[in-house]
């Protein structure tokens, strides 16, 4: 028992070793030094340190750590730029003759055609489906496209120019159509009343997603060492090309999770603003977006009545 | 602290059973149990077991540790399947008459498109004559 014990604490004090050590940034860091003795040969390395005094030797040890915290601590100060760019929030975007807005109208346009496409695809099939004429393929391609189709804000109006943009902004935009409610806007307010397990699972979500913004950026910029050896782009390729998987993955958990909180908790908000209740869904939409509005802006009318005056 | 009473509760009594071989003290097994019934009746905090086991070494690094996969445990994952087809969707119908196109409010917020043969705004199915 005593020696299951010790195993199980020997494993996950390892594991945790393991996580520490490898960030993304230390792989980038280890890939350059890689890349760079590649090209100069280990032993001129070693050499060119053997040749420094003890004390520079210490520095230049102590200094790797540093380099890699410090460049971490960097990435996460810039993840949150990083992820309003992935999602395509790019600067001039709506400024004519700028290369961005070139890019953005061409991504945007790209999106809508795979939007557009499904959802003739879904209408055709969902008309055999009302009509009890859909076969069992049918049916299945008619669930893929669900799926596919909930990856895009509900309003094409509201289309991104990245996949991830699109996922985010479909969260981000169906608490409005579905119950007036602003999610950016009352975010701030709504995660205050939300209860503590809900935040603690949205900000395990959060924390994915920026962990993979951050893999994403990492990977990108391994294309450097290109510099020193051939094989760097690549590598870098395919890390991309596994980040963007993950951050996809992330993305929809943190999308369903905040789209959720919605669906169960708002009326939590309602209740620490003294609002009353929305009686059904018909009514719910326009009190919501009173409620948003009067969260955004203020407002000094004398309706709706606090639920406790009397 | 960002785990609950209950992961503490759960990392105790899964100590429990090797307490008296890692800690080779009297009766601390029996202080401890009676923590945990306490903070399981709501008599005392669960901290309160945090507090008392973590003066010992070995078992503070395996508190932390435990605790800390109780946090990483937390969390969503998304089911695997497909979401089932849903029939009944409201139905638009071009008013204009002899024309079939019909088109599904698939969700909420989605803006009923005009029919692309008469360029005319769809109307709900039930009232089409």
């Amino acid at each position: 028992m005593i020696g299951r014990f010790q195993e199980t604490l020997a494993g996950r004090a390892a594991e945790r070793w393991v996580e520490t050590l490898f960030t993304p940034a230390t792989l980038f860091w280890a890939g350059g030094m890689v890349a760079y003795a590649g090209r100069v040969g280990w032993k001129a390395i070693q050499d060119w340190f053997l040749g420094q005094p003890v004390p520079l030797q210490v520095a230049l040890l102590l200094a790797v750590p540093l380099l890699i915290g410090a460049s971490e601590a960097v990435m996460r100060r810039l993840q949150l730029e990083l992820l309003r760019w992935l999602e395509g929030y790019w600067p001039g975007a709506h400024l004519p003759f700028l290369p961005t807005a070139w890019l953005y109208r061409l991504g945007r346009r790209w999106q809508r055609w795979r939007f557009d496409r499904a959802e003739r695809k879904w209408q055709q099939l969902q008309g055999l489906l009302e009509k009890g004429s859909l076969s069992p393929d049918q049916r299945g391609r008619l669930a893929a496209l669900e799926g596919f189709l909930r990856r895009f804000p509900n309003d094409p109006g509201d289309i991104m120019p990245t996949a991830l943009g699109n996922l985010l902004r479909a969260a981000e935009t169906r608490p409005w159509h579905k119950y007036g409610l602003d999610a950016v806007a009352l975010w701030p307010v709504f995660w205050l009343v939300l209860p503590k397990e809900a935040r603690e699972d949205i900000a395990t979500a959060r924390a994915e997603l920026d962990g993979g913004v951050r893999f994403l950026a990492w990977s990108l910029l391994f294309a450097v060492w290109g510099i020193w050896a051939w094989w760097a782009p690549l590598v870098a390729l395919g890390m991309a090309w596994l980040a963007c998987n993950a951050l996809r993955g992330a993305a929809e958990t943190y999308g369903a999770l905040v789209e959720a909180a919605f669906d169960v908790h708002r009326t939590a908000l309602y209740r620490a603003l003294r609002w009353p209740l929305p009686p059904n869904p018909a009514q719910e939409r326009a009190l919501g977006e009173k409620l948003s509005a009067y969260l955004r802006s203020g407002s000094h009318a004398s309706w709706p009545p606090f639920a406790d005056a009397d | 602290m960002p785990y609950e009473d209950e992961d503490i509760l759960q990392t105790a009594k899964a100590l429990l059973p090797v307490l008296n071989q890692v800690v080779p003290e009297e009766n601390l097994r029996e202080e401890v149990d009676g923590l945990i019934i306490a903070a399981e009746r709501g008599e005392k905090p669960a901290r309160a077991l945090v507090e008392r086991l973590r003066r010992y070494t070995p078992v503070r690094e395996w508190l932390a540790l435990a605790l800390y996969e109780e946090e990483r445990a937390k969390g969503l994952a998304l089911l695997p399947g497909q979401v089932q087809p849903q029939p009944g969707r409201p139905r638009y119908v071009c008013p204009e008459e002899g024309c079939s196109f019909e088109w599904y409010v698939r969700v909420v917020g989605r803006p009923v498109p005009p029919c692309p043969v008469h360029r005319k705004p769809l109307i709900p199915a039930e009232e089409k004559p």
